[in-house]
């Protein structure tokens, strides 16, 4: 388990100065041909979008740390309304893996689109924001996911199992969609060249997974000992908005850099 | 219930009798399964047959008598009659081996027994191979029973809880199980006089001691009287919780027994021993040990450590 499987950005490899592509950020729209005569050196991205690779693996792994740690935590908040069953941890495992793929997926096409790092802020703030506020969002909606069968039925066997997957991902699919997006958003970032894409890439997706293992064993073994479950999710709400100020911030372009001349 | 289906002590037709002749001191595995929550395990030995869930004993049985060889702590959910003596229905979480079950069949037939268990595997063995019959007052549903309260509109006069499970890496307790928002909704479920029975694990000063303080005082936010009662034989110790705001003293509660065994209320032979287990004055340290919320319920936490 775990964000692991960041795809590594190789769609684009258009030229610094089209900007053209209008409007289709759509994945899978860009098949663009990809020049066959790329000389290993081609440059990725513009100059002045360039970020270094340790920020941007600080950055990949306060979000595996965070995604992680919403999983184990939501896994126990479930409890209170559909029980501990198997049935629970096995929705979230499984939602939080397709709101990895989803936002792989999209945070990948978004970075080719984009290519700013203060984009995500815009992202993540309404994320945190979004975190810190589950103690207050989820309650109804887990209460009509439950209270929509009819009391002294037994739930029939399919929504036993479905409905802890659907009170999952109304809570959980959101933060760690967005959450996802920053690893292929970031390989897109600090990749310079092409001939660098796999150790870049090899960098941020590792960084992410650490993060990822610290935040399993972080909230497993430390935080739900010791914080309230609501404490919990507005500490790591807290953590994305801060991760959402260091996108702002860290944005290479704000500052001005020396322009320089690709390939 | 009808007679036909009745779990007896006086019923030598018994299905478990003829494995009877097989059993031996060396242990014969009879069956063997993994659900999602556990390796389930049936085994006779020396007479009695065992229930292991992941290698730890859950439930004992004698073969020649299937109302014996049980573990002390379930003679201790018959203590709600000490409050009511008009018991009609009861609630438990937890099935098991089906010792409960299958006294409250036998002593006590009149009496509605409504069973709720997660796991479908442990129904079916509890069926198979420990005399759990289902009839008229005798119920077993597949749920969580936090979930299960939740949606459900009756009222019960006892509810008994025996979810905990155990192994070698020590006592788990379901967390949800063990709030103060669970208990709010177990009291809500209740009659006026409604009583409930917990069996927790652990000791009540050392062992898990900071656990059992916890659902001690967790218990005692929700309902005006929490009387402590600990197993002789076993690390176990059972918690009663009454609606009821007025104590009762050991004398009363020792008196109370008597006219229940005389008056063949209670029939289960030892009865007045349980109630002598009572520890009228929980432990000083206690009073340090925290309220469980669905919020902060540390449970794992309080369980790896003494006190």
């Amino acid at each position: 388990m775990g964000p692991s499987a960041g795809k590594p950005d190789r769609s684009k490899d258009a030229p610094p100065g089209t900007r053209a592509r209008g409007g289709t950020a759509l994945p899978g729209a860009g098949t663009s041909s990809l020049p066959r005569s790329a000389p290993s050196e081609s440059s990725l991205t513009s100059p002045r979008a360039r970020l270094r690779p340790l920020p941007a693996a600080a950055i990949a792994a306060t979000g595996g740390f965070a995604i992680l740690v919403l999983e184990i935590v939501g896994a126990r908040y479930l409890a209170k309304d559909f029980g501990s069953s198997f049935y629970v941890w096995v929705s979230q495992i499984g939602v939080v893996m397709i709101a990895l793929a989803a936002g792989y997926y999209v945070g990948g096409a978004l970075a080719d689109r984009w290519q700013q790092l203060r984009r995500l802020a815009w992202l993540l703030w309404p994320t945190g924001l979004f975190t810190i506020a589950i103690p207050w969002l989820a309650p109804p909606v887990l209460d009509w996911i439950v209270n929509r069968h009819p009391a002294d039925e037994p739930i029939p066997p399919l929504w036993q199992k479905l409905d802890p997957a659907l009170g999952s991902g109304v809570i959980f699919f959101f933060p760690c969609f967005i959450l996802a997006m920053l690893s292929p958003y970031l390989i897109r970032l600090t990749s310079q060249q092409l001939s660098h894409v796999g150790r870049v890439s090899g960098l941020i997706i590792a960084a992410s997974t650490v993060g990822s293992i610290a935040g399993v064993f972080v909230a497993g073994y430390v935080l739900v000992d010791h914080l309230g479950l609501s404490a919990i999710f507005r500490w790591t709400g807290g953590l994305i908005l801060l991760l959402g100020g260091v996108c702002w911030w860290a944005e290479p372009g704000a500052k001005t850099v020396p322009p320089e001349t690709s390939s | 219930m009808r007679p036909g289906s009745q779990v007896g002590p006086g019923r030598p037709g018994w299905l478990l009798v003829a494995v009877l002749s097989v059993a031996s001191a060396t242990a014969q595995v009879v069956f063997e399964a993994t659900s999602p929550y556990h390796n389930i395990r049936v085994e006779d030995s020396g007479g009695l047959r065992l229930l292991t869930f992941d290698g730890t004993l859950q439930t004992r049985m004698s073969l020649r008598n299937p109302l014996e060889g049980h573990f002390e702590y379930i003679e201790y959910f018959h203590l709600p009659w000490l409050w009511n003596t008009q018991i009609a229905r009861v609630l438990m979480i937890g099935l098991g081996g089906g010792s409960a079950q299958r006294q409250w069949a036998a002593y006590y037939p009149e009496v509605y027994f409504e069973t709720v268990e997660i796991d479908p595997l442990v129904v079916q063995v509890a069926q198979q191979y420990f005399g759990v019959r289902e009839g008229p007052n005798q119920r077993v549903v597949v749920e969580d029973g936090r979930m299960y309260l939740r949606r459900s509109r009756q009222r019960w006069d006892v509810l008994l809880v025996d979810a905990y499970t155990e192994n070698r890496y020590g006592a788990f307790i379901p967390y949800h199980l063990a709030t103060r928002e669970f208990f709010e909704l177990a009291r809500d479920r209740l009659t006026t006089n409604g009583i409930v029975a917990y069996n927790a694990i652990g000791t009540l000063n050392a062992w898990q001691s900071d656990v059992i303080g916890s659902l001690y005082r967790t218990l005692r936010e929700v309902f005006p009287q929490v009387y402590l009662f600990p197993a002789q034989t076993s690390q176990n110790i059972v918690l009663v919780a009454t609606r009821d705001s007025r104590r009762r003293t050991r004398l009363e509660l020792e008196q109370m027994a008597r006219v229940l065994q005389t008056s063949g209320r209670v029939r289960m032979p030892g009865f007045l021993s349980r109630v002598r287990a009572l520890r009228e004055e929980p432990p000083g340290h206690f009073a340090r040990c925290g309220v469980l919320t669905d919020d902060f319920a540390p449970v794992d936490g309080l369980l790896t450590r003494g006190r």
